[in-house]
């Protein structure tokens, strides 16, 4: 049995041997995919499609922030199990750390690049500390409890306004420095903005694939699956999932502060609850615990809001699809106003997800498994190469 | 058989005087009681007696309000359970508790996850398919689509992973069929002649006495019997109150 457990591992065309010798070669192939990726983002824009190349640039530069922010509450919600509804908190939390290091306000301009060290340290703390004395909680009570915590931060903003200027934000924040090769950070050219973004996106990527991969990883995997298991084969527990959850945090104040330096405004309603919610479902459709899903799933949905429902009626347009009748209704897509309908539509995608494709877009492994058990006895074999797990490989 | 360990002179586990509290519920009531090294000691008695307790409290899911738990000398009582299983202590909770979405080699490569240093598990993932051989055929399944008895093998076998010089096994009889049950049994008898030291929790007091060297019988919290598992099977309470005859 072992020989033919031996022959099914050695078998596979080209694509298994792909997937295996990406997965042992993570890094380079983030690499190689992001600069594959980028080139695309900075090429398509210059067809004009829907809208200019800046419209693009600046679409794809926001898309990051959500890629940042997907990926970050996947460690705590995809790999660890741990349901975050106030990931926002952490959001806010960078963000504000930028507006004051960087403002009028308070008269500091100290340099972009260590602040989004900094503010995602801050965030980081506070993740801690609020990670400390709630992480005995599990499953819904602990997301009772995220949802305040991303109930009050915004909040808290909001009162102290000798602080905080309240409900009118810290505005006239001021931009990066300006950049070797990519230029001044300005209003009207996203373009620098957008390969930061990428930048910081691919930097987080390779830095969470490692951790995936790591002793880390198989603990937070562990727990996610039982957690009094994981216990029991000698996991901190405690120490792992605060672990997780200051990581969640870390990205998201990572996230903040590059967002903040470019809206140039913190205020206390950009951060509410729709926000962890959005983000919530971004890593749900991408498909939980796969960290390029949730990537590819931040960005598709994140364009799908803002861009393509934003110019729906062009697109509309452009099928140029004739008037008919049906029934006695008139329809004339020509005269609809789908703008107002953003929201509804919207809504619409995510039912019919959830309905067809509840493991997300792009399902992790355990996922796929579990919401699809009855086809898993002929998948037998691809499941051994999609680990390409030698016995004892995987302990260091 | 030798119930000493070392220049001690103590038995390898020992339980002294532990009271274990649920919130306000008060759980076990002084319980006292010593494993040595080699030996399969058994704990039986009704639900509620306090039998998965006595093991949580060992291996540090709980913790005892009063008394102590020492392991090879040393009092663990305060020590976590993942401090716990790095000093040699194993435990298959009750009910299986493998991962049901990592497959069976996956379950069995977190077992080792208390060993940093070693870099290859093959001795170690060997021995378990050979206690297991139906494991084997199953490496590449995923935990949950395992039958009963399959995943109670993989719990065991993923305790071993550890490399425990005790090992809590359970309940490894629940839910299972009556011959998966003597299997299971026997293969707990060879992995105890290997070198395990075996606490084992069961309902099925007839067949726990049959490999157990000594037993303890718990009331409610409390030790109310103890000696060897032949005396037990002999005494009057026992065969009555847990073995079903009258």
């Amino acid at each position: 049995m072992s020989a033919a457990l031996g022959r099914l591992r050695m078998d596979g065309g080209w694509r298994d041997r792909l997937v295996r010798a990406s997965e042992a070669h993570r890094s380079i192939t983030i690499l190689v995919v992001m600069s594959l990726v980028s080139s695309l983002l900075v090429v398509f824009p210059n067809f004009n499609v829907l809208q200019g190349p800046s419209g693009w640039y600046d679409a794809f530069a926001n898309a990051g922030v959500f890629v940042l922010l997907a990926m970050g509450l996947n460690v705590v919600v995809g790999l660890a199990g741990l349901l975050d509804l106030g990931y926002a908190a952490f959001f806010a939390i960078g963000s504000y750390a930028y507006a004051y290091s960087n403002s009028p306000f308070s008269g500091l301009d100290l340099p972009f690049i260590p602040m989004l060290v900094i503010g995602a340290g801050i965030a980081a703390l506070f993740g801690i500390a609020l990670g400390a004395p709630t992480l005995r909680l599990r499953g819904d009570y602990l997301a009772i409890m995220t949802l305040g915590f991303g109930e009050i931060v915004p909040i808290v903003f909001l009162n102290l306004d000798k602080w905080t200027e309240g409900t009118n934000g810290i505005g006239g924040l001021y931009r990066p420095e300006a950049l070797p090769i990519l230029g001044e950070f300005t209003p009207i050219s996203p373009f620098p903005y957008m390969i930061v973004s990428l930048i910081v996106v691919t930097l987080a990527m390779i830095l969470l694939y490692r951790l995936h991969d790591s002793r880390i990883g198989r603990a937070w995997m562990a727990i996610r699956e039982d957690e009094l298991a994981a216990a029991a084969n000698g996991i901190n527990t405690v120490v792992t999932k605060l672990l997780a959850f200051a990581l969640g945090a870390t990205t998201s104040g990572f996230a903040g502060v590059f967002n903040a330096s470019k809206l140039t405004i913190v205020s206390p309603d950009q951060f509410l609850f729709t926000v962890s919610f959005t983000v919530l479902a971004m890593v749900i459709i991408g498909g939980m615990g796969n960290i390029w899903g949730v990537a590819a799933g931040a960005f598709i949905v994140y364009m799908i809001q803002a861009v393509f429902l934003k110019q729906i009626n062009t697109v509309v347009e452009n099928l140029g699809l004739p008037a008919f009748d049906l029934g006695p209704i008139h329809v004339d897509l020509l005269q609809i106003n789908f703008l107002n309908y953003q929201f509804l539509l919207y809504g619409f995608a995510l039912v019919l997800m959830m309905l067809y494709r509840p493991e997300g877009l792009f399902p992790s492994r355990e996922r796929r498994a579990e919401l699809h058990a009855d086809e898993e006895a002929g998948e037998g074999a691809e499941v051994v190469g999609a680990m390409g797990g030698v016995p004892g490989e995987n302990v260091e | 058989m030798s119930a000493t360990n070392g220049a001690s002179g103590e038995a390898m586990l020992v339980i002294d005087g532990v009271h274990t509290y649920y919130g306000q519920i008060h759980a076990l009531r002084g319980i006292s009681l010593t494993v040595a090294q080699g030996e399969i000691v058994t704990l039986i008695g009704a639900n509620g007696a306090g039998k998965t307790t006595t093991l949580k409290t060992v291996s540090g899911m709980l913790h005892p309000r009063a008394g102590r738990v020492r392991f090879e000398g040393d009092d663990i009582s305060k020590l976590p359970a993942h401090k716990l299983v790095e000093r040699g202590i194993g435990h298959a909770p009750e009910g299986r508790r493998i991962f049901p979405r990592l497959t069976v080699l996956e379950n069995l490569q977190m077992g080792a996850f208390s060993r940093r240093d070693v870099k290859d598990l093959g001795p170690d993932l060997d021995r378990v398919f050979t206690l297991f051989p139906r494991l084997l055929e199953r490496t590449a399944q995923l935990g949950g689509t395992l039958s009963g008895g399959e995943q109670q093998m993989l719990a065991i076998g993923r305790a071993l992973m550890s490399q425990p010089r005790v090992l809590l096994l359970d309940e490894p009889s629940l839910g299972l069929s009556p011959i998966l049950v003597q299997q299971v049994f026997e293969t707990i008898k060879d992995i105890n002649r290997q070198g395990t030291t075996v606490l084992l929790v069961e309902q099925n007091a007839l067949q726990a006495l049959s490999i157990a060297h000594r037993g303890y019988v718990l009331q409610t919290g409390e030790v109310v019997l103890t000696g060897s598992a032949e005396s037990l099977r002999q005494n009057e309470t026992v065969r009555k109150a847990y073995l079903g005859e009258d």
